[in-house]
């Protein structure tokens, strides 16, 4: 991200080809985490769309896609569905095996779920708000219904005969307000900006009749005009890419899930993680597994390393006094620890 | 219990060397004096709002009891809370507080806004009106390390700290951590695993400001690098004290609570929320949601005691307790108490007030809301809670 009083730094890319940033901020809400070393000398110039179908393609884009989507539901933490059929999902999604209208339909029929929402009450009126977007307030009559169909009993909700658990929660995914509101909401987690209604209801309708639709739908937004503007903002990463990011932007290409998970959910209990991110890079470039890069003997060396890691770390090149600021510090002992814990600890660091 | 192996407990946690935290981040004994109650000529002279001096509360407690909790267990099962009842006995208890089932992210937000507040249960945003803690602090011109919030229920709960108000917002929020979400014992081995951070030097935190300031935005503002220093120091302290090996039924709102105690001790801040939520647990077990209650009320009193035998906290703090909401009459099926039938047991709750300014041994059968808690608590502070839509309770007040 560059605020409007930087100086340009680098060459304004063509529409639709990816650039150094475009490519952190495509992996990181594609994959949940930063760009490997071979992706970037693979993809940098090449269409964004080409990325993006590669990326659908995978079953990590699905993984990435499925955390997301149970921490939108608040399966985390003891509630994190852990060796259950949600597992195939990723596979099934990168085959184009599975809708997915069907793959939220599962999320919302495991036992987790279930667990995370106990009761009538709670569970009518998370799938009514999570699934469909209604406001249970205005909708005291369907969640009475809904609470009848999940205690068993026979009952006409949201329009379609119910008559237990399972009923309310096919019935509610298959809504044409469920389809309204996973546009709404996911075309505002990968753009960073609201659908407007029309549009909304339009492709609503066109995956209600074909659930198929909805992966293409999604793809396109990667493609838009609103996601360009969303590479070019920056945007601030949750807890659990951040972790990601960081880990693999020291060295550690595959962090090890609990690890990552422990480390999210203490992020995700300070109102401001900031103290604590700084606290876990500290610890992190101190740990013996990371190798931190040699200082620079000569000014071109030093220049060389910090071209390198702001293109690498922030997807840009330094200005002028960045440049000269960093370039002195990394021909020091312990200066790339230093640039490192600097630029991973700055707000344009947690804005890909 | 302390963790021998873990080193922060070779360094006991104090005051003194939290705040010393803040000197080595950069910040002047202005600022540091700012956090206590010394601040209070500091700001006269410099002209700042200062707290009301007909009143004697000068700090208060704020417990959200949440996660749906009737009547009928506590009050009405007086030996299940001796420490509530001893409270109530000591202060004002008000017996139908009532309260709308807005799923407990909403009803407790309504507590710390005065508004009530219809969220989704499991929404994850901040409330678009101010809190309780912007308001103090904004008011009163407090640091982050005057006002806190102690959660329970992990990622959501966080939200409390701050809504989205153009006049208010994070510049004024309260410095928040969630119990289990911090203090467990996963995240614990983590950082043993690859070694506590080592603080940065002289030198190292000269280097690190120049460079941020070439870069310019986050870091660069003293003050704020001075809190989250601050923040820094406690968590990586507190991790070796006992928060973590709180363990068992109702664990989560355990860690709260001693969170909550411990900071008052350390940092002696002006307002403490704490938002409890394991009484959910209730749906499935009633058993359960009785030892949620129980253990709940024996923290409750152990952070009672820390007040009153605190010479400073004594006889200046003020601490209301308050569940969002109650739960349903009758059993479900899986013989627990779920919350969604409209009953009095679930729309009314009784709430304590205990501190100085209040009435002893008063009981109140008015009705009443929930959200009146934030507005009183403003007017104690002589704040105003502009937004809120409760009223004072006056009836309260000594």
């Amino acid at each position: 991200m560059q605020s409007e009083t930087q100086e340009p730094t680098s060459t304004p890319a063509r529409p639709g080809v990816i650039t150094s940033a475009a490519l952190r901020a495509l992996c990181v809400d594609l994959y949940g985490r930063p760009p490997s070393a071979e992706e970037r000398g693979d993809w940098i110039g090449r269409p964004r769309k080409a990325f993006v179908e590669h990326a659908f393609g995978t079953e990590e884009a699905w993984r990435h896609w499925l955390d997301e989507q149970l921490y939108y539901f608040m399966l985390i933490d003891r509630f994190r569905p852990v060796g259950t059929t949600l597992d195939e999902l990723p596979r099934l999604l990168a085959k184009r095996a599975m809708p997915l209208r069907d793959a939220l339909h599962r999320i919302a029929l495991c036992t987790s779920f279930d667990l995370r929402n106990p009761g009538a009450d709670t569970f009518v009126t998370v799938v009514m708000e999570q699934l469909c977007g209604l406001d249970v307030t205005r909708a005291r009559r369907e969640l009475e219904l809904g609470k009848r169909a999940y205690d068993g009993a026979k009952a006409v909700f949201l329009g379609e005969p119910a008559a237990s658990q399972a009923d309310v929660v096919k019935v509610a995914a298959r809504h044409r307000d469920a389809a309204r509101h996973f546009i709404e909401r996911e075309h505002q987690r990968i753009t960073g900006e609201a659908v407007d209604r029309k549009t909304r209801n339009k492709a609503a309708s066109r995956i209600v009749k074909d659930p198929r639709r909805a992966v293409d739908l999604v793809a396109s937004w990667y493609e838009s005009e609103a996601y360009a503007r969303r590479i070019e903002r920056g945007r601030p990463v949750s807890n659990r890419v951040w972790v990601r990011m960081m880990l693999q932007d020291l060295g550690w290409q595959s962090p090890a899930a609990d690890e990552v998970e422990a480390l999210r959910s203490a992020l995700d209990g300070l109102g401001d993680p900031a103290p604590l991110r700084s606290a876990i890079v500290r610890m992190a470039l101190q740990s013996s597994d990371v190798k931190l890069p040699t200082p620079a003997r000569t000014g071109e060396a030093a220049a060389d390393l910090v071209r390198s890691t702001f293109d690498r770390l922030l997807g840009r090149v330094p200005r002028a006094d960045e440049l000269e600021a960093f370039g002195e510090v990394v021909r020091t002992e312990d200066g790339p620890g230093a640039m490192l814990y600097v630029l991973m600890t700055s707000e344009e660091y947690e804005t890909p | 219990m302390n963790d021998p192996t873990f080193r922060p407990t070779s360094r006991p946690i104090d005051r003194r060397s939290l705040l010393g935290a803040g000197l080595k981040a950069g910040i002047g004994a202005g600022a540091l004096l700012a956090a206590g109650p010394e601040a209070l000529a500091l700001s006269r002279l410099l002209g700042r709002p200062t707290l009301r001096p007909d009143v004697k509360t000068k700090h208060v407690v704020l417990i959200a009891m949440s996660g749906g909790v009737r009547t009928r267990e506590t009050f009405g099962t007086p030996n299940q809370i001796p420490n509530l009842v001893r409270m109530a006995r000591e202060g004002v208890s008000y017996t139908r507080l009532r309260t709308g089932n807005l799923g407990h992210f909403g009803a407790s937000m309504s507590i710390i806004t005065g508004i009530s507040e219809q969220r989704g249960i499991r929404d994850n945003a901040r409330p678009l009106d101010p809190t309780l803690f912007e308001y103090v602090r904004k008011d009163l011109a407090l640091p982050a390390s005057d006002v806190w919030v102690t959660t329970s229920g992990g990622a959501q709960q966080v939200n409390y700290s701050f809504g989205l108000h153009a006049d208010y917002g994070a510049r004024f929020g309260a410095t928040t951590l969630d119990g289990d979400g911090i203090f467990n014992e996963e995240f614990k081995s983590l950082m043993r695993q690859f070694g506590l951070p080592e603080p940065l030097s002289e030198a190292e935190r000269a280097r690190v400001a120049r460079l941020r300031r070439v870069m310019g935005g986050k870091g660069t503002d003293k003050a704020r690098t001075e809190a989250r220093s601050r923040v820094e120091s406690y968590i990586l302290s507190e991790l070796g004290r006992g928060v973590t090996e709180l363990r068992g039924a109702g664990a989560s709102d355990a860690k709260a609570l001693r969170l909550a105690r411990n900071l008052l001790s350390v940092f002696k801040p002006r307002l403490i929320g704490v938002v409890l939520q394991d009484a959910d647990i209730a749906h499935g077990s009633f058993n359960g949601y009785s030892e949620v209650i129980r253990r709940n009320d024996a923290a409750i009193g152990e952070l009672l005691d820390a007040i009153r035998a605190d010479e400073t906290l004594r006889d200046s703090t003020t601490v209301c307790v308050l569940p969002e909401f109650g739960r349903d009459s009758d059993l479900n099926t899986r013989r627990g108490l779920d919350h969604g039938d409209g009953s009095d047991d679930l729309r009314y709750v009784q709430g304590v007030l205990w501190g100085p300014d209040f009435k002893t041994n008063k009981v109140i059968k008015d009705e009443r809301r929930t959200i009146d808690v934030t507005p009183t608590i403003a007017h104690l502070f002589g704040v105003n809670a502009k937004y809120s839509k409760g009223s004072v309770l006056r009836g309260a007040l000594a």
